[in-house]
Order: structure tokens, then sequence, then C-alpha cells
């Protein structure tokens, strides 16, 4: 898709990424009196609210977290609007554009009648309107938010910290599945389409069908898929209440979609992955690592940004023991594992027998 | 069969606690180091435009619709963030 972002929204843009970019430095200050205060590992609570008091008590009195935390603040409230804003200026020219894209061998189900789950509701990310904040939030999300402006930051500390290439991660979770000849793929909560692109480079002869809650995130989906000569089945549908038949799919994947999930939500998708997969089928999630697989600081960072950053369900995802959960659902050689310095993205596998 | 509708979040989020009272000062000085940075621009840039226009030469629709390349991109991202310190290096103060 052809566009040009005019100079207030690009700039404004720009600004949000450096704002974050910038703020890391407001983090050395932090650490350094959290050690001054003695507070190491082995002084650290194992309870996360304890240990929450704890380290918040130390750096109430210390500026730079006041700072970072008004930066944060900040960035929370007005990236949505600001993207939105980016937008419009270009959202005539690019209707044309938008209607030609959706035509191609992609096909797109709609349910009019969808009623979402109450989770739903809840703003993910501070995204004013989450993810259904505009008709074109897919195009929005997609373009401005993900690929403009993440690619330009560090990662979060659940996500490695350093740069990284947020597509090249999905790939890596995509080539980690144990076989290269599915015929049927089922992803969960596909949004704008980057997890199932590269699924289609993985599998290229498989028939992938997507769904996600959001119509205008399957959309831009569907674009994408068009673009680059793709034929899915793209369906508005909840993952956990799918719509596909019994045994029809050979691998049930998502990526970095659990976390925003409450725990029940998890439970059901996997229950609901069981019923569609065909017997010897696959199970794999990419998604954040769990807590336990943190330093106890790093685990309170990440719970904290979590907390304040429009993640209410991360803390009962990460907590989670997602092997157990897929063996109770009565999948087998379940396995779950980190696959960079980082342990991001971490993988969760398992087989229906 | 109507058309597909929008599901827009409702829910309001948590909000941290950032500032605390006795910032306020370093909230107004780095107000005001704002306001003098902005200035600073705007003033280049009308003065940009003025001998523009006196050379015949209107250059508004071409920063409208102009990708930074590489080397201007690097610039703006050194200036930029360089602006964002001096905000920052305000409201953290002395310590």
């Amino acid at each position: 898709m052809k566009y040009v972002m005019p100079q207030a929204g690009r700039a404004a843009l720009d600004f949000l990424a450096s704002l974050s970019t910038v703020g890391r430095d407001l983090t050395a200050p932090q650490e350094s009196a959290l050690d001054k205060a003695g507070l190491s590992e082995d002084k650290l609570a194992d309870d996360l609210g304890a240990r929450a008091q704890q380290i918040e008590g130390v750096l109430a009195d210390v500026p730079a977290w006041r700072v970072a935390n008004l930066m944060g603040e900040w960035h929370a409230v007005h990236h949505g609007p600001l993207a939105v804003e980016a937008f419009t200026p270009i959202a005539d020219a690019l209707k044309p554009q938008f209607a030609r894209a959706q035509q191609g061998p992609t096909t797109l189900t709609a349910d009019p009648d969808f009623t979402p789950p109450k989770y739903w509701l809840y703003p993910i990310h501070r995204t004013a309107g989450g993810w259904d904040a505009h008709e074109d939030f897919g195009f929005i999300h997609g373009e401005f938010l993900q690929r403009y402006i993440l690619s330009k930051i560090p990662r979060p500390p659940a996500a490695g910290n350093a740069p990284a290439d947020l597509y090249e991660q999905r790939r890596l979770v995509a080539e980690e599945a144990p076989r290269l000849d599915y015929h049927d793929i089922f992803e969960i909560g596909c949004s704008s389409g980057p997890y199932t692109l590269k699924l289609a480079q993985v599998f290229p002869q498989a028939q992938i069908t997507a769904c996600d809650i959001s119509h205008a995130q399957l959309l831009q989906a569907q674009r994408n898929a068009n673009a680059a000569g793709l034929s899915w089945r793209l369906i508005q549908a909840d993952g956990a209440a799918s719509t596909l038949s019994d045994a029809s799919q050979d691998l049930v994947t998502s990526y970095i979609v659990l976390h925003e999930l409450p725990v029940e939500a998890i439970r059901d998708i996997v229950r609901e992955a069981f019923r569609v997969l065909r017997p010897g089928g696959d199970l794999l999630f990419g998604d954040v690592a769990p807590y336990r697989a943190m330093t106890k600081r790093a685990a309170w960072r990440t719970d904290y940004l979590a907390t304040y950053g429009g993640e209410p369900f991360w803390r009962g995802a990460s907590t989670l023991d997602m092997a157990a959960v897929l063996t109770e659902a009565g999948f087998v050689d379940t396995k779950s594992y980190g696959l960079q310095p980082g342990n991001y993205p971490w993988v969760t596998y398992g087989r229906k027998p | 069969m109507t058309a597909p509708k929008l599901h827009p979040a409702q829910a309001k989020p948590r909000r941290r606690k950032t500032l605390h009272p006795e910032d306020v000062d370093k909230v107004g000085e780095a107000l005001l180091t704002l306001t003098k940075e902005l200035w600073v621009v705007k003033d280049r840039q009308m003065l940009l435009e003025h001998i523009l226009k006196r050379h015949q030469i209107d250059v508004a629709a071409e920063i409208e619709n102009l990708v930074p390349d590489a080397a201007l991109e690097a610039r703006l991202k050194i200036e930029r963030e360089a602006l964002i310190r001096k905000l920052m290096t305000d409201l953290v103060g002395e310590s």
C-alpha cells in the first residue's frame, strides 16, 4: 500500500518513538537506587505484591522513577489519538487502495451478530478504544503503531530489551513447529496478519484459516494477504469458539495473544484447539516469557509496565503453567521454552494424541 | 444481513501515580524550556519561509509530503532526542 504520512503526523509519531528511547535513560538511576537499598535478588520477596511494595517503596523517592511514570502515562494516553491524527489527512486518499486490496483470493467472513467477550472491552495497551478504536484501526495499528513506531524503539524487558525485528521473531516461532507438511493451519487472534504472513512463508502449501474478534483488524489482514497473493480464510470469531469443524486442522497456533487474555479464556482456547485439531496435530503458541524465567526485578518491572500499560491479564498468563494447561486439555509431549536471549519469544507446544 | 460493527473498548484503565506536589517547580521549569525550544524552531521556520518566498519558492506542499532519507532522519533523531533529554533533565532535577 502506497502512502506518505504528512509532516505533522510523521513528526508526532517520531516523537513518541524517541520518548520511549530516551526514557530508557531513566532506568539506570532506578536500578542504582534499588542496589543502594540492598534489594538484591535474594532479598526480594517471592510474592509479587510484597515485592512491588519493597521496590516501589524505594523508588517513590527517586525523581527518575516519577518522571518515567509521567512519560509513560503521556505515551499511554496519547499514542492512539496521535496515530489516528496521523491517519486522518490521508484517509480519503487511501480509500480506493483499501477497496482494491480487499479484492483478491483471501476471503473475510464477518459476523454482524458477534458479541465480544467481556475482556475485549478493556482498552489493551491503553489504546483508546482498543483494537476497534476506529473503522480503519487495522491499518492504523499495523502500519503506524506496529511497523513504524515499534520497529524504532528498544523492546520492553519482557521482549528482550534490545531493538528487534518483530516480524523475524514471528518467523522463528513458526519454525518451531515440528513439521513442514501441514495441510490445514488455524491461527487464533491474527490481528492484521503479521504472524499469518510468516506462517504462509514457512508453510507455503498449507491452507491458512485465521480468526480475530476485530473486524477492523481482519480487513487489514485481508489487504495484506491479497497484496502478497495469498489465499487465507479469515473469520470474525473468538478463538475459544471458532466455528471450525471437529478434527479439521493440523496445526493451531498464535503469537503474543495469550497474555492479553484472562486465564479462563486461555483454558477455553486450549480446549477449542484440542477439539479442532486432527489426531497427531500440533499446538504452538509464541508469547512473552513467564515470570519464573526472569529475574525478580525484571519480573516486577514487567508486571508494573503491564499493570499500567493496559495489559490487565498479563500477570495471570505469566504465572500460569502453560504446559500443565495443555496436559489437562489432553495434549501430550508438552513443553515450554524461550527462543532467544531474554527468553523472547517464549514457545509452548503440545501434540494431540 | 447488517454491516459488521465495531466493538470499541470501554473500560477505564489503571493510571500510574506520577509526580509529587514538590515536583511542580520542575514542571514549570520544563515547560519554559519547552516553550523556548518551540519558539527557536518557529522563529527559524518563519525566517526560512520568508527567505524562500523572497526567492519565489513555495515549499509548503513539499514539506508536507517529504519522506526524510536516512541521513536526514538520523539528524532529526539526534535533535529530537536532545530536546526530550533537555526536558527530562529539568523534570528529574538534581538528586
